[in-house]
């Protein structure tokens, strides 16, 4: 009876935390400092199993995030735990569930794929009766198998980039991720591996870092909005897009009127139209021009506004 | 006739469409032989994992098998030495055999056309540059853009630089053994008349080796792989231009660098040991943002 009682408490006491952590991936408090440059500031966010984008301008920080949560770089301060597993005490155990993929790599070029998958197989402490088989099967995902015999020296880019994604599914990731992994693809491509990304994520935490959000806008879980070294949105794409509801405008101007505003208007996007100019504004107050009227926010309309709301404050 | 119109309507096509009619005319004036059973099997063979690879379209969600963490867990925490010495294989495929057969060849090309004690001083004077080049391209991740997947495994950076370590004084010990073999046969006056020791002519070489290597190492740890081997290379060069000249030539004479070879050796192995500690206790070694 007392066991029962104790096996109750433990219960309700201990896996709180285990409930809370499970399939999750935790940042708590990051930041990273280079010299005097502060990349990133005070990050901190939950993840759960989903696919989850992360996006920015350039110079935002999001690959300084990535490069941490992989374990690349040490923050200056913060923590970082995947499944209740922390990346700094107990670094194999976490690694041994991630995939990764940088921006930038390259590949050994006197290597074949199968060569160079088997070697991040062996690194990745993958066991030698699986590795092959292992291998065999991310080729297959990533739609290189018919290639599997070619040195990678003779391999494009896009070609490369598909290594790249498949080294990061060898080990069967809890996390996944995934720098810019689109950059390189044609349309096609794209799009099986965004509806991949979006498949694989029903078992995993995807997480992607990417400039390309239109196109998994309707897959992805979950966008975050990564700008001048701070998290400025995380949730949902739906209320992302709210934030700038009222704040987008569609304006039809001439030619002389476009080049009169042109320097003080922040514009979305710029459409000829037999001379005149459809113009989306993007602007929290309605602007002064004649016939402007209010739209709904695009996502690239809500991304230009949130990215220009921290310029103007 | 019904041939045709099944034809042009399939690519929708006029039946009375007259270029398409005179395409399919003079198409069925040539005549092929019908494909063998094997041979459509192996067309098929041959299209199906292109086809397969094409096929976009499939929304079927990828199976990965899962894999055994526990054991992932285990290969990689094993003592640390024998997880060293696992990913020492793994390493070893970096060595290309193009770098193997041309290095060796250039260190036993030399020992062939020198001889006596020049053949010695050439290995001595070799083996340092041997074993920087060997460093160098085993370290080509940095190179290449391959380090930061490297880095995202679970191996620590300490335990990948001990494996890198292990290939390249291996490699290089080995093929300095063989030439050291080589002038031993060759040349055994040298060996056995002048009373030099065997061990004596393998610290002649080993011990710059050992030291020209630390230095590399060290100094790779801030400014990389690069710079490490450029720097060490440049010492070497030093001492080849201090060799030469009166007062290394005074210096060699007086006998003042019987002890040095074991000092140097040591000063190496003091070098290599710092590199892996450092990678032990350091996970921010790449500073870049």
């Amino acid at each position: 009876m007392q066991c029962i009682y104790v096996t109750c408490v433990m219960k309700l006491i201990t896996p709180k935390m285990d409930r809370r952590e499970k399939n999750m991936l935790v940042l708590d408090s990051i930041t990273k400092r280079f010299k005097k440059n502060t990349a990133l500031n005070m990050i901190s966010l939950s993840l759960p199993k989903g696919l989850h984008l992360l996006t920015g301008p350039n110079g935002a920080g999001k690959t300084t995030l990535l490069r941490i949560i992989a374990g690349i770089i040490a923050p200056t301060t913060g923590q970082v735990s995947l499944n209740g597993i922390s990346l700094f005490s107990d670094s194999v155990r976490f690694k041994a569930r991630i995939g990764y993929l940088p921006q930038k790599f390259g590949v050994y070029p006197e290597m074949t794929a199968q060569k160079f998958l088997r070697y991040f197989a062996d690194l990745k402490g993958i066991p030698a009766s699986v590795a092959a088989q292992k291998v065999e099967e991310v080729m297959d995902i990533a739609k290189i198998t018919s290639f599997h015999n070619k040195t990678l020296r003779d391999w494009t880019k896009g070609m490369r980039q598909k290594v790249g994604i498949a080294q990061g599914l060898l080990n069967d990731p809890e996390l996944l991720l995934m720098d810019e992994p689109l950059s390189g693809l044609d349309p096609q491509e794209r799009y099986y591996f965004c509806n991949l990304f979006s498949q694989l994520s029903s078992e995993r935490i995807v997480l992607l870092s990417t400039h390309i959000i239109e196109e998994l806008a309707a897959l992805a879980d979950s966008i975050m909005l990564l700008d001048k070294n701070k998290l400025q949105f995380k949730g949902p794409i739906p209320r992302m897009m709210d934030t700038a509801r009222g704040g987008v405008w569609l304006a039809t101007l001439s030619e002389g009127e476009w080049n009169n505003k042109k320097t003080e208007l922040i514009v979305s996007s710029l459409r000829d139209n037999n001379g005149l100019y459809e113009v989306r504004i993007i602007s929290a107050v309605r602007p002064e021009i004649t016939g402007v009227c209010s739209v709904e926010p695009t996502l690239e309309d809500t991304y230009i506004y949130l990215v220009s709301k921290d310029d103007s404050e | 006739m019904d041939k045709y119109q099944e034809i042009l309507g399939e690519i929708d096509k006029d039946e009375n469409d007259k270029e398409m009619v005179a395409v399919l005319n003079k198409l069925s004036n040539y005549t092929v032989p019908e494909p063998t059973v094997a041979m459509t099997s192996s067309l098929l063979n041959n299209l199906k994992t292109v086809l397969r690879e094409n096929d976009t379209s499939s929304n079927e969600a990828p199976f990965i098998k899962p894999i055994d963490r526990v054991a992932i867990q285990k290969t990689v925490d094993a003592g640390s030495l024998l997880s060293i010495f696992r990913l020492v294989k793994p390493q070893m495929n970096i060595l290309t055999w193009r770098f193997i057969v041309t290095t060796s060849l250039i260190i036993f090309a030399g020992i062939f056309l020198t001889s006596g004690d020049t053949s010695l001083i050439f290995l001595t004077n070799g083996a340092p540059i041997l074993g920087l080049l060997t460093l160098f391209y085993e370290h080509r991740a940095q190179l290449y853009g391959t380090n930061e997947m490297e880095a995202s495994c679970p191996y620590t950076p300490a335990q990948l630089a001990g494996a890198r370590i292990i290939v390249t004084l291996g490699y290089t010990v080995i093929v300095c053994l063989i030439a050291t073999g080589m002038i031993a046969l060759s040349f055994s006056d040298i060996l056995i008349n002048e009373k030099i020791l065997l061990w004596n002519t393998i610290l002649a070489w080993l011990a710059p080796m050992v030291f020209f290597l630390g230095i590399s190492l060290a100094v790779s740890l801030r400014l990389g792989i690069g710079y490490g081997c450029g720097s060490a290379f440049l010492i070497w060069v030093m001492q080849i231009v201090f060799e030469q000249n009166d007062f290394g030539n005074r210096f060699i004479q007086a006998g003042l660098l019987r002890e040095m070879p074991m000092v140097f050796l040591v000063i190496g192995l003091l070098l290599i040991a710092m590199h892996i500690r450092y990678l032990r206790n350091e996970i921010d070694y790449s500073q870049n943002g």
